[in-house]
């Protein structure tokens, strides 16, 4: 991002329609949703703020929140504060526990999942988990719209998968039922962002003491994302309460070889937590049921 | 940048910079010294103000974001029925934050009331934590916070 000194120019539409036309004309411009990653870390007196900002706060369309049987839609400039007002009654208890690791209780008035999914840089907070849940964006040009899954949001490097005229403009969540789940946020600080902290997410779904189906990402501050489905479906079959069964150990040897061939871990540190969580969480899953 | 905001129900136009904050807008250039400034990085919470009906932290909002806004900052809401029963509320449990927080604390209350006249210790406990200043007993504030919520109850259902 460019910072400079000149006054900055800024444009407030209040239709979509307005921005996306913006957009396109001004590609370079900086998207300005809740604001907490562009003045993170600012302590100056004075803000530095891009040259260009186009500021999505009065746009109505974005601040919609919909949920129908199936699916919990939510534009992209609602805020995490108002997502988990919805309550435990329409939010999953996994969606609840991780918006609410995302960032502190102040912080999260202000800042919005759309904003959170399109951070340039790191991979933590939301994205694990709507990465888990399959979840889907829509993104708009002014000319087309089209829907992509959060697990195509960002390339295997992890650059985010979006045209400079593009915006993000809705998500759309699959309210499933997980017979067990498990959001940890690891690191120093409770919500700090550094090199040591990562995000854990694993579900999970029995039918009859079996494990039907078996989904475990994490996410750190980095721009990339771990998730490997064929380490996922190693699991899938095994019966319940895993325990000390060869399968546990053949799946935390492959995953134990593959976060490091893959360099995604900071420490060994990390990698022994990952692991033991992981241990502990097949081990007996049902504590951990939803 | 010219911006127009209603501030404390009053209509105020004026020339920013907009690398300005919001919380020095009102600090300096309003004079409204009971929104506090603490950390400028959203995590001590003493900066809450209302803006379209909405808290926000002052210190990570910049001011040219107020454009066509509403701000609500503790010196609006004072005199209002709302506030009252928020001090009556804390008073009759004697809950008395310490200066440096009381605004957000106020702030916060009503944001919280807003939402549901039936807060629960947990929801009160959680949505506290925005406020990093440890200067009460936590168990007060809820049952300051409670108190506040059945006397707006009782004033809404008088109504």
């Amino acid at each position: 991002m460019q910072y400079n000194l000149i006054e900055p120019s800024i444009y407030m539409p209040t239709s979509l329609a307005d921005a996306l036309g913006f957009k396109e004309q001004h590609p370079d411009t900086t998207v300005y949703a809740g604001g907490t990653y562009l003045l993170w870390n600012q302590a100056s007196r004075l803000l530095l703020l891009p040259k260009s900002i186009l500021s999505l706060q009065n746009i109505k369309e974005l601040n919609r929140l919909g949920r129908t049987e199936t699916r919990l839609d939510v534009g992209a400039m609602v805020s995490f504060q108002r997502i988990l007002r919805a309550g435990p009654k329409v939010l999953s208890p996994l969606l609840v526990s991780a918006l609410e690791c995302v960032c502190p209780p102040s912080v999260a008035t202000m800042a919005t999942l759309g904003g959170n999914l399109s951070v340039p840089d790191r991979c933590m907070a939301s994205f694990p988990v709507m990465h888990v849940l399959d979840a889907r964006c829509e993104i708009k040009s002014s000319k087309r719209t089209r829907w992509v899954p959060v697990t195509g949001l960002r390339s295997p490097t992890g650059e985010l998968q979006l045209e400079p005229i593009e915006l993000i403009t809705r998500i759309q969540i699959p309210m499933e039922e997980w017979n067990f789940y498990i959001h940890r946020r690891i690191g120093s600080f409770s919500y700090g962002i550094t090199a040591d902290s990562l995000i854990m997410v694993i579900v999970g779904k029995t039918y009859r003491g079996m494990l039907t189906e078996f989904r475990f990402a994490l996410g750190n501050f980095t721009s990339r994302i771990y998730r490997n489905r064929d380490l996922e479906t190693l699991l899938i079959g095994t019966r319940l309460p895993i325990g000390k069964s060869k399968d546990l150990k053949a799946f935390l040897y492959a995953l134990q070889e593959d976060l490091q061939t893959q360099k995604f871990l900071s420490s060994h540190a990390q990698l022994d937590r990952v692991l033991y969580i992981l241990q502990s969480t097949l081990a007996n899953p049902f504590q951990y049921s939803a | 940048m010219v911006i127009s905001l209603h501030l404390n129900g009053k209509v105020e136009t004026l020339d920013i910079d907009p690398s300005l904050r919001l919380l020095h807008l009102l600090r300096y250039t309003f004079g409204l010294l009971g929104t506090k400034e603490g950390c400028l990085h959203g995590h001590c919470g003493y900066c809450h103000v209302l803006l379209n009906d909405q808290l926000v932290l002052s210190c990570l909002t910049p001011a040219f974001l107020t454009h066509k806004g509403k701000v609500l900052t503790i010196e609006g809401f004072r005199g209002t029925p709302d506030y009252y029963d928020i001090e009556k509320g804390f008073l009759e449990v004697q809950y008395t934050p310490c200066g440096f927080c009381a605004s957000a604390r106020v702030l916060l209350t009503h944001a919280i009331l807003q939402e549901t006249l039936h807060p629960t210790e947990q929801v009160i406990r959680k949505r506290f934590t925005a406020i990093l200043c440890r200067c009460t007993d936590p168990s007060r504030l809820v049952e300051a916070v409670q108190r506040a919520a059945a006397i707006r109850r009782h004033r809404q259902h008088a109504v």
